[in-house]
């Protein structure tokens, strides 16, 4: 994965130097010198409720590259809004309609596919690694940063396969934090010391003693896992994998790191944070805190990988003006026109329409947040996210035609600024077509994940777990261009 | 179109997929026996009680879980922190908290890390309890080593090695060194609870096997985590160190000491996750529909709870858990409930609003989990069946059930849900947060049953409370719960515990206390087994 240049970078710094995040910078500005490109950074970020077709789907007139998102209701007007965001992103978005989820599950249950490519099963578990986790660990692409991976949530930190986006070897669901606090603790703890020499004796002598402990459990480890057969070890090296992972946050953060970081949270704008618990009517802050601190996580190169999950608005009093109950009274009644039906025909109900795309729009304003933070910091065209939710069409819970959308600049991999319709699931003659028929041509999101650990480098032709190998294979080539 | 079908599955083929049965041995049968089991290699023999030594579980070790976390740093240092309240949920196994596969995963090290520093941090300003040091400027290091052989201990739950308390004098010394003895003292608080040995519950026994018995202090822990999700107190370790708990009746005697004294937390959570009502803090409801819930909410968890302990102090039984008319509801819940007869936990507002939806009553959602969980009849998935599930659209001329009823009209649904609706529908008078209610949707509730199910207790049945006393009667309703005791506390389940699963099953019925449904004889039935005190080396 690593070029020659940052490789020989590093032997010439020689390991000892190769301290975070300090070095890194030397070596990114190194290997820009040299024509290369800087390390991409992945997020992936889950909305609820699928969408409105009608407002989001490409209409009369819209071409691959000339195309307007910017008429009234359009849930993607955020990404072309330069009065509220500064610019437009138009050009560092690339949406794709027509991506299949085949999760052979609820749709409600089917959030556990978007990054696993997996079938979801009785067990409601995918059955493989996810790319973030593949990629970050797998890879060993996050082993450089403090922290390989972060996933992030708002209101619920289950890890049931509907709400969560992370898994490890086998479909392990990994937790989520959904306290910003804790989020930018985990992710900046210990990584600003400051000029004051007292400061830094303090962190030092913190970094040596976590050190030890580290050091100690390891060692209590090594001691109880001979005693164990393979499957057991399995437990503990598990274990010792996530040692790794503190350790680096004991690791020395060099001094004059070019990084500004932002203030913690102020916990006062969420005193409550679980939905079903009182932490509905904060979701909206929490979500915006995420966010920043995940910017800010990212431009300073902490991590490169994160999922975030995006979650509902109240029953009541949304910001939104929605009507109470956005799931019941807003997903659940979506009566969609054929674009939002899989092609079935019925003129749906232009009523029920609108209120969904208000909601698509702010999930969509949450994406458009981060970009505008990450394009502040110098960050954005580093940076691929893949944003898309369990479902299609809500109503019927469809895990077809789900939206997809790729944004930031991502490393130039990708070719952005573009709307991309692929090859309906069926033909027009045989509009209910569905997974045991011969005229079934879906397209799933494993290709979009191929494509995406390709523009990683990584030679992998499939991604995820069906009962046809070929649902799983081949790069969705379209998105290079 | 409410079903679509995917899979181009025959009806009679799905029918037939659906047809439910039961679970493992069945209503009351005899046990596979020894050469039935799927686990181990042959040649296995049989420990006294019957139990195929094929059917023991594997040598394991198991992490605590999250309320054991706190109940075990609480009797170790005494604190009033609950740090485990804010680490990742449990991840759970068939509803359970308690089980094998739980993982220390990269978040969950740095809560751990967080958590230990901050008790630790306790700990160093009240040495004097913790490790108290007369000269701790001389005898620094001495006083250290006092402290890691009686904390340490405690912590693992078994005296240190050496290769151990030498670790964690290094782990002192690298704190104290230049700094002062409290700072070590903190550092080992710190490396001990972050320790494997602290975190983990070991079941590997001592000696070569095939077969082996855990060590007495594994026995000890094992029985404590049990009965009380804490770790031992003095008196169950000096009965392991005496050999006490190598006999079943041994750890009979203690196990029913343990229930005496430790509270009742443990047996409620055991009930709580089998029937799923602990999900209830998981659960809203749309306030249009449900203006009430919120207010009532804390009472109906309070409501079981408080009706499960009530049983569990009384030798109480199964059957009475599902059937018992006496109710412990606050004035907010009782005057919710108004007069209405409620039979049994599962007539209760905690588990009649988990299973219903957040507008309306969710009769698949109460049928498959009465059938799933309480007679173990195997209900396959839609998902498993490539069957795309939508639920009926709202439509206010027709009552909830009127809509469910589609499935026993569309022959590819009625195979499932036959079983299914026939159990749900019986809820029908208790709305989506349980309230008893005469009409739905302008029209009067239907809910009777008729359930032709190849159960014990197939019948008539007028209502939910009619259903109710039937499954209090039932041998398979019995047998099944005792199956969800094993999956409880062994914390294990599925395909490669059915023979351990069986095999107490089969234990159980022996002994005709447990098989009469008593709930805490069912719980020290597990205690007895070899299940529990034994494990197979691979």
């Amino acid at each position: 994965m690593k070029s020659r240049t940052r490789r020989s970078f590093l032997r010439a710094m020689g390991a000892g130097f190769a301290a975070l995040p300090f070095s890194r910078l030397l070596e990114d500005s190194v290997a820009q010198a040299a024509g290369e490109s800087l390390p991409l950074k992945f997020v992936t970020i889950y909305h609820p409720h699928g969408v409105a077709a009608e407002y989001w789907a490409m209409r009369e007139g819209d071409t691959e590259t000339a195309f307007d998102i910017a008429y009234e209701n359009c849930s993607l007007r955020c990404f072309d809004d330069a009065a509220t965001y500064g610019k437009s992103f138009k050009d560092k978005i690339l949406i794709v309609e027509g991506v299949d989820h085949l999760s052979n599950a609820n749709g409600h249950d089917s959030a556990g596919t978007i990054l696993t490519g997996s079938r979801i099963d009785g067990n409601k578990k995918p059955q493989n690694i996810s790319l973030d986790q593949f990629l970050a660990v797998s890879q060993g692409l996050g082993a450089e940063t403090r922290v390989t991976s972060v996933a992030l949530g708002v209101g619920n930190d289950s890890t049931e396969s509907g709400t969560t986006l992370s898994y490890g070897e086998g479909g392990v669901p990994l937790p989520k934090i959904i306290d910003p606090v804790a989020a930018f603790d985990q992710l900046f703890a210990g990584f600003v010391v400051g000029d004051d020499p007292a400061a830094q004796a303090a962190a030092a002598r913190k970094r040596k003693l976590g050190q030890s402990v580290v050091d100690f459990v390891r060692g209590d480890i090594e001691r109880l896992r001979p005693r164990l057969a393979p499957p057991e070890q399995q437990k503990l090296d598990q274990h010792l994998t996530s040692l790794r992972e503190l350790e680096k946050q004991y690791q020395e953060v060099a001094a004059g790191a070019s990084c500004t970081v932002p203030a913690r949270p102020d916990a006062t704008g969420f005193p409550s944070l679980r939905q079903y618990n009182g932490g509905e009517p904060y979701f909206d802050a929490i979500t915006d805190a995420q966010v920043d601190v995940l910017a800010q996580a990212l431009a300073c190169d902490i991590t490169r990988f994160a999922t975030l999950f995006l979650n509902d608005l109240a029953y009541e009093g949304n910001l939104l003006g929605l009507p109470a109950d956005n799931h019941a009274a807003v997903a659940h009644t979506y009566n969609a026109s054929p674009v939002g039906n899989n092609g079935r025909p019925g003129d749906g109900d232009p009523a029920t329409w609108l209120p969904l795309a208000k909601f698509n729009a702010y999930s969509y304003s949450k994406l458009a947040r981060l970009m505008q933070k990450l394009d502040g910091l110098g960050a954005l065209d580093n940076t691929l996210i893949y944003m898309a939710s369990d479902m299609g069409n809500p109503s019927l819970h469809s895990t077809r035609n789900v939206p997809t959308l790729l944004a930031g600049g991502a490393g130039g991999k990708f070719k952005m600024g573009r709307r991309l319709r692929l090859t309906a699931d069926c033909p027009t003659d045989s509009p209910w077509c569905g997974e045991s028929d011969a005229v079934f041509t879906p397209v799933t999101n494993s290709r979009v994940l191929v494509a995406i650990a390709q523009a990683y480098g990584v030679a992998v032709d499939s991604f995820g777990t069906q009962p046809e190998p070929a649902l799983t294979t081949g790069a969705l080539s379209e998105l290079v261009g | 179109m409410v079903i679509t079908i995917r899979a181009a599955l025959s009806c009679s083929l799905l029918a037939f997929i659906c047809c439910a049965c039961e679970a493992g041995t069945g209503t009351g049968g005899a046990p596979r026996g020894g050469s039935g089991g799927s686990a181990g290699a042959g040649g296995g023999g049989t420990l006294p009680d019957g139990t195929p030594t094929e059917a023991l579980l594997p040598a394991r070790i198991r992490r605590l879980t999250n309320a054991e976390y706190d109940a075990s740093v609480r009797a170790l240092t005494a604190t009033a922190l609950t740090p485990a309240r804010t680490f990742a949920p449990d991840l759970r196994q068939d509803g359970y908290t308690l089980n094998e596969a739980q993982r220390v995963d990269p978040l969950l090290v740095k809560q751990l890390a967080s958590a230990a520093e901050a008790i630790a941090a306790e700990i160093k300003t009240n040495l004097g309890a913790h490790a108290p040091c007369a000269d701790a400027a001389g005898q620094g290091e001495t006083c250290a080593t006092t402290f890691i052989q009686s904390f340490g201990a405690r912590g693992y739950r078994r005296p240190l090695d050496q290769a151990e308390s030498d670790a964690l004098l290094t782990v002192y010394r690298t704190a104290a060194e230049g700094a002062a003895y409290a700072d070590g003292i903190e550092l080992v608080a710190s490396a001990v609870l972050q320790s494997a040995g602290f975190l983990y519950l070991t079941e590997l026994g001592d000696g070569a096997g095939p077969v082996v018995t855990l060590t007495p202090h594994e026995l000890a822990s094992s029985l404590s985590y049990l009965l009380t999700e804490a770790p031992p107190d003095d008196a169950l370790v000096e009965a392991a160190l005496a050999g006490t708990l190598s006999t079943p009746e041994g750890r009979a005697e203690q196990a029913r000491r343990l229930l005496d004294t430790a509270g009742s937390e443990r047996g409620v959570r055991v009930l709580r996750e089998w029937l799923g009502v602990d999900r209830l803090e998981l659960t809203a409801k749309d306030s249009n529909v449900y203006p009430e819930f919120e207010a009532v909410k804390a009472s109906m968890l309070a409501e079981t709870d408080a009706f499960i302990e009530a049983l569990l102090g009384s030798a109480g039984t199964v059957g009475q858990l599902l059937s018992a008319d006496s109710t412990v509801a606050d004035a907010p819940l009782a005057a919710m409930y108004g007069t209405s007869t409620r039979h049994g936990v599962l007539n209760q507002g905690a588990f009649l609003s988990v299973f219903a939806h957040a507008t309306e009553t969710g009769p698949v959602l109460r049928g498959v989990t009465v059938a799933r969980r309480v007679a173990c009849l195997i209900i396959p998935s839609p998902t498993e069946l490539d069957i795309d599930v939508v639920p009926p659209v709202p439509d206010p001329s027709k009552t909830t059930r009127e809509r469910f009823a589609v499935h026993s009209t569309d022959p590819v649904c009625a195979g499932c849900h036959s079983t299914i609706d026939a159990f749900g529908f019986a809820f029908e008078h208790f709305d989506g947060m349980g309230k008893y209610r005469e009409m739905d949707n302008g029209q009067n509730v239907n809910s009777a049953v008729t359930l032709a199910a190849g159960t014990d207790f197939d019948g008539d049945y007028a209502d939910s409370n009619a259903l109710a006393l039937a499954l209090a009667e039932s041998a398979s309703v019995r047998s099944c719960f005792a199956r969800h005791v094993f999956r409880a506390s062994a914390g294990t389940s599925g395909a490669l515990a059915q023979a351990s699963e069986d095999a107490f099953v089969a234990a159980w019925q022996a002994d005709p206390t447990a098989a009469s449904g008593n709930i805490s004889e069912t719980l020290i039935a597990y205690a007895k087994s070899p299940l529990f005190a034994q494990r197979r080396l691979p």
